[in-house]
């Protein structure tokens, strides 16, 4: 590419050949006002704004779309030019409500902008506002088209860049109009890629009011999957090369925040689901079935572009082997550190081996990841029960304690100590480790969680006959997610919501029943629950075994060294430094009881944080999947990309209630090609460049630089 | 890339349909031109015909399309092919695709030329109603080709032409490079300001709205001429016709943008007197505005200032208070009658005469008139 020698406002300047005049004036900081314009699409010269006088031709050129030229002389702010500039800004206020204050956009609309900067005449022209009501109907995006100046810009973004065409303009009336090219944006084909918000300059077209989360930075808030999730997985990435068909890319660019894509396959608690912008429209895409789809094909190509620094020789123990402590013993191994883990039960994993039960988590699937983990060069002992984490830190440099919580809570209920009572934890590690705890023909569990459902599920499995459910909140405030509650029911288990426990109900030391009284009203407040009795509704749910389900607390003590609150470990919130110097904390020991992901996003914190303790600089970010350039134009949506949320293939209830084998069998090939082309690719409208002011681009008082 | 010419008929001005009148009776020598042409690029050939029309003998593919003044530019005829509005795009090495096309446009009196090599253009004189298309040698003068002796004035050029007076002809020698292509006859019974206002309205129509002074500059002018038939305008909006008319012909981004203003410039220019006559003295001596322009009044002697015409109008119009006589604010006045079947007294009428009756000028107090 040559370069050329232009003059502009009497700055000699050097340019690339393919650059236009209003581009190398920016690119040096000259600012010629331009609306029309946006660097990502193709020069329009509609707008009038960016005309400039060039030495030697009559009249004015339009920047925007003429070419630099050898020996070109310019001059940007020519008497005519500016009066040119100061009409079309007349023009296009004289279609644009005046007030400016009650506008949303307010601040940070272009229009505005450029009309502080051209200035105005005052000229008597006439009103002529365009008169269209605004089209709520669309529940991600708001079209206030009485404000459009009629740039074109989203026509040209939605066309040009994305392939859609969705926007298009239209004579209504003889006045001219941008509109949806069909009755609906949905019939229109759009993607709702959201191209059309990013590129308005004006407040014509926005997204509704809670789609995006205004207190984020741009680049987090608009991809509300990536965000939510505590590791900040690349969701649209992976989905998109689910999409393409490289399963080994999507699996490699999960591992890069995770040590466990295929367990979170498995078992995530999917935020990113909740976040997912699909839905406001028919339902989020199946994030987690997506990922584990990409990680059972994962092919370990990953592990070529995997980091692994030199040793350090410092030494690190990790107390407990769950998902928080084998994300940090992976990290720290990386970063060169010498790694122990120690787990007091007979096999690593903690609450994803012995809290979920099989049925949900192949054990085949841990093992191997944990084997990953091993391979690199972790040390994990088990049967290890570590007393004391001062006491182990003399030998070590840091110790980092992922206790988790493995103590059930018990509520102070009348017959809480018989035999035939069971806390959650003990219940579903007794089943892990193989010697279930006897269930009799009737078991009530006391909980609405994840976990009184697993709970549920297992002493089904084991034989018991009626199982009940029975928690305070109302069905749609359970914290169980709804797939599992509707599995749940499935296989037989009642749910009993809103009802407050009275007493377990027990004939000569057998429990034979529970108590339970129906509320309303249900409130958390500072001191628990509050809520109304509902007169008249006391029953009992006859029982042989009651399982309690409500919360687990970490088990320990005072011997382990560290300051405790209410029984968890304290831990700076930043650093994740205990009170006492080189011991660390994080993960459910330190939140209760959580979910695998959110142990691994902070462990991933904990782990930085311990390696700049150590003298290293704490990053372990990596690139394992290659660059992915994702393809902005992505054409009109398909019958498909409109299709509904893709459920997973499941083992018929009769069947999956006689034993722990998987029954959740997720997606096939196709299932997974189908869902991923639901994704929205919110990600692509971060290649959109943001929009610009004019007091952006020129670098100090006085122009070029 | 293949090549696609296209032979656009739609880019003729309202006042001068030449393509499709070559295509009907120069069609041989069209088709030889684009041929030639079509062999020069090795493009496919398509026709574009304005709506409803039909030729004859064309054997190529033939897609329809209404009029617009851009669609002798290679991308507007491109986006019009794929089904959207017409925009030009005029750029430095812009290559304008539909399909797997690249897009060139030649009009049939281009083709005609090439084919015929004649030193010609066809001038579509207008006159007393009727059109007539005359093959015209560059050169010739336009008092040649038109007699309009007794005209009140002519329009060369159509919608991008200038208003002269009609002794000017004689000398007018047509030319190739500017838009000689129509000569409109303008008889003494037609008033200007009415042909103003339906020029304005016809560029209105024609602009394809993608350059703001274009879109904009006709809606305004449209309307502000409207205004000159309806008493609302003021002496000043003729300075600023002229001003901002200057401004478009500098500044708008197509050849149609930049000429759309000069009928109405030249007209102002030409019949400042006329112009001047509807918007002080709000008559017409050709008797073609105000004449079915109603101005609603209210009679002040007849008018109790009870306010029930005030809460009719939907404008806010009308001014006045308790026991006041209520006036309307013709500037805000839409003249949707509402208010005269609001009134109990028949104050409100529907006045048609060009000559209004005494009217307060302030706020006057019922019976103090």
């Amino acid at each position: 590419m040559g370069t050329v020698q232009l003059t502009i406002d009497g700055y000699k300047i050097e340019a690339d050949e393919s650059k236009t005049v209003l581009e190398a004036a920016l690119d040096n900081g000259i600012y010629i006002p331009h609306l029309c314009h946006h660097e990502n699409l193709h020069p329009n010269g509609g707008c009038r704004l960016c005309v400039v006088k060039q030495d030697g031709v009559d009249g004015v050129i339009t920047s925007c779309s003429t070419k630099v030229k050898e020996g070109m002389v310019i001059h940007t702010k020519d008497e005519q030019a500016e009066a040119i500039r100061k009409l079309s800004c007349d023009f296009m206020f004289k279609t644009h409500p005046t007030e400016c204050t009650g506008c949303p956009k307010y601040g940070k609309c272009q229009l505005a902008s450029i009309s502080q900067y051209v200035g105005d005449t005052g000229r008597d022209l006439r009103y002529c506002q365009i008169r269209v009501t605004a089209d709520e109907s669309n529940p991600l995006m708001l079209h206030e088209m009485h404000r459009c100046i009629l740039c074109g810009r989203c026509v040209r973004a939605c066309n040009e860049m994305r392939g859609v065409g969705a926007l298009k303009f239209e004579k209504v009336d003889g006045r001219m109009r941008v509109v949806i090219n069909g009755d609906s944006l949905e019939e229109a084909g759009c993607r709702f890629c959201g191209a059309c918000v990013e590129v308005c300059p004006t407040g014509s077209i926005r997204d509704k009011v809670g789609v995006f989360d205004d207190n984020l930075p741009k680049e987090r808030a608009l991809v509300p999957c990536r965000e939510a999730c505590p590791a900040h997985v690349n969701v649209p990435k992976y989905i998109r090369y689910i999409n393409e068909g490289n399963y080994a890319a999507a699996a490699a660019t999960v591992r890069e925040k995770v040590p466990f894509p295929e367990t979170l396959g498995y078992v995530c608690v999917h935020d990113c689901e909740a976040n997912c912008k699909r839905n406001f429209l028919n339902g989020a895409v199946s994030i987690r079935n997506l990922k584990r789809y990409a990680a059972s094909q994962d092919d370990g190509s990953w592990k070529k572009n995997a980091f692994q620094k030199p040793d350090t020789g410092k030494k690190v123990a990790v107390i407990g082997s769950g998902p928080a402590g084998l994300t940090v013993a992976y990290y720290m191994r990386k970063l060169g550190h010498e790694v122990t883990v120690f787990e007091k039960l007979p096999k690593a994993g903690g609450q994803m081996r012995y809290g979920i039960p099989s049925y949900r988590l192949p054990r085949e699937v841990l093992d191997a990841e944990i084997a990953e983990i091993e391979a690199i060069g972790v040390k994990i002992e088990c049967n290890s029960e570590v007393k004391s984490a001062v006491e182990l830190k003399k030998d070590y440099d840091v110790v980092y304690a992922a206790i988790g919580t493995h103590a059930g809570n018990k509520l102070p209920l009348e017959n809480n100590d018989l035999p035939d009572v069971y806390l959650n934890a003990d219940f579903l590690r007794a089943e892990n480790l193989g010697n279930p705890l006897p269930v009799g023909e009737n078991v009530v569990v006391l909980g609405g969680g994840n976990v009184a459902i697993d709970c549920a599920e297992t002493a089904v499995r084991l034989g018991a006959k009626h199982v009940v459910m029975t928690c305070l909140e109302a069905p749609d405030k359970m914290t169980a997610s709804a797939e599992e509650v509707t599995w749940a029911k499935e296989d037989g288990i009642i749910v009993e919501n809103s009802r407050t426990f009275d007493a377990i109900v027990a004939e000569n030391g057998k429990v034979t029943g529970l108590t339970v009284t129906g509320i309303e009203g249900l409130k958390f407040g500072p001191k628990g629950p509050e809520f109304t009795r509902i007169p008249d509704s006391t029953v009992t749910f006859p029982a042989d075994t009651v399982i309690f389900a409500v919360g687990q607390h970490p088990d320990v003590t005072e011997e382990f060294g560290v300051e405790l609150n209410r029984g968890r470990i304290v831990v700076n919130p930043e650093t994740f430094a205990t009170n006492i110097e080189g011991i660390y904390a994080s993960g459910d020991c330190v939140t209760g009881t959580r979910s695998v992901i959110q142990a691994v996003g902070e462990a991933r914190l904990a782990v930085s944080a311990m390696d700049q303790y150590l003298g290293g600089d704490g990053n372990i970010e990596e690139n394992l999947a290659p660059e992915q350039d994702a393809n902005p134009c992505i054409g009109k949506a398909t019958e498909a990309q409109r299709a509904n949320r893709t459920e997973p293939r499941t083992i018929d209830a009769a069947d999956r209630v006689k034993n722990f084998e998987p029954m959740d069998l997720g997606f096939d090939c196709s299932m997974a090609g189908c869902e991923a082309d639901r994704c929205l690719q919110c990600d692509l409208r971060l290649q959109i460049a943001p929009q610009k002011f004019w007091s952006d681009y020129v670098p100090e008082e006085g122009g070029a630089e | 890339m293949k090549n696609l010419l296209v032979v656009s008929c739609l880019k003729d001005d309202n006042y001068a349909h030449i393509s499709i009148h070559l295509l009907k009776e120069k069609l041989a020598d069209v088709k030889a031109g684009v041929e030639k042409k079509a062999a020069e690029l090795q493009a496919d050939v398509l026709y574009l015909l304005p709506e409803g029309e039909k030729v004859d003998g064309i054997d190529c593919e033939v897609r329809y399309g209404a009029y617009n003044p851009t669609l002798g530019n290679p991308y507007s005829v491109a986006q019009l092919l794929a089904g959207n509005l017409p925009r030009p795009m005029i750029q430095d090495d812009f290559v304008a695709t539909y399909e797997d096309y690249e897009v060139s446009v030649m009009t049939p009196e281009e083709a005609y030329l090439l084919a015929t090599g004649k030193n010609v253009r066809f001038v579509a004189v207008t006159a007393d109603g009727k059109t007539e298309i005359k093959e015209v040698e560059i050169g010739t003068k336009a008092g040649s080709i038109c007699d309009a002796g007794s005209a009140k004035a002519v329009l060369i050029g159509g919608q991008k032409g200038t208003f002269v007076k009609p002794e000017s002809l004689a000398d007018y020698e047509i030319r190739a490079d500017r838009d000689d292509y129509a000569i409109t006859v303008f008889n003494q019974d037609e008033c200007m300001v009415q042909t103003a206002v339906s020029i304005m309205e016809q560029a209105w129509a024609s602009s394809c709205g993608k350059c703001v002074l274009c879109r904009e500059g006709t809606l305004q002018f449209k309307t502000i001429v409207t205004e000159m038939t309806t008493g609302k305008a003021k002496v000043t909006d003729l300075d600023l016709i002229r001003e901002v008319g200057e401004l478009i012909e500098i500044g708008a981004y197509c050849p149609f943008g930049r000429a759309m203003a000069k009928p109405l410039i030249s007209a102002v220019n030409l019949f400042q007197d006329e112009f001047e006559e509807h918007i002080k003295r709000k008559t017409c001596k050709c008797g073609k505005c105000y004449k079915a322009a109603a101005v609603y009044l209210i009679l002040p002697d007849l008018c109790t200032g009870c306010g029930d015409c005030v809460d009719e109008c939907d404008e806010d119009a009308i001014d006045g208070k308790a026991n006041f006589i209520h006036m309307i604010d013709q500037d805000m006045c839409e003249q949707c009658g509402k208010c005269v079947s609001a009134c109990d007294e028949d104050a409100i009428v529907k006045w048609e005469d060009a000559k209004l009756p005494k009217l307060p000028k302030k706020l006057t107090k019922v019976g103090k008139f």
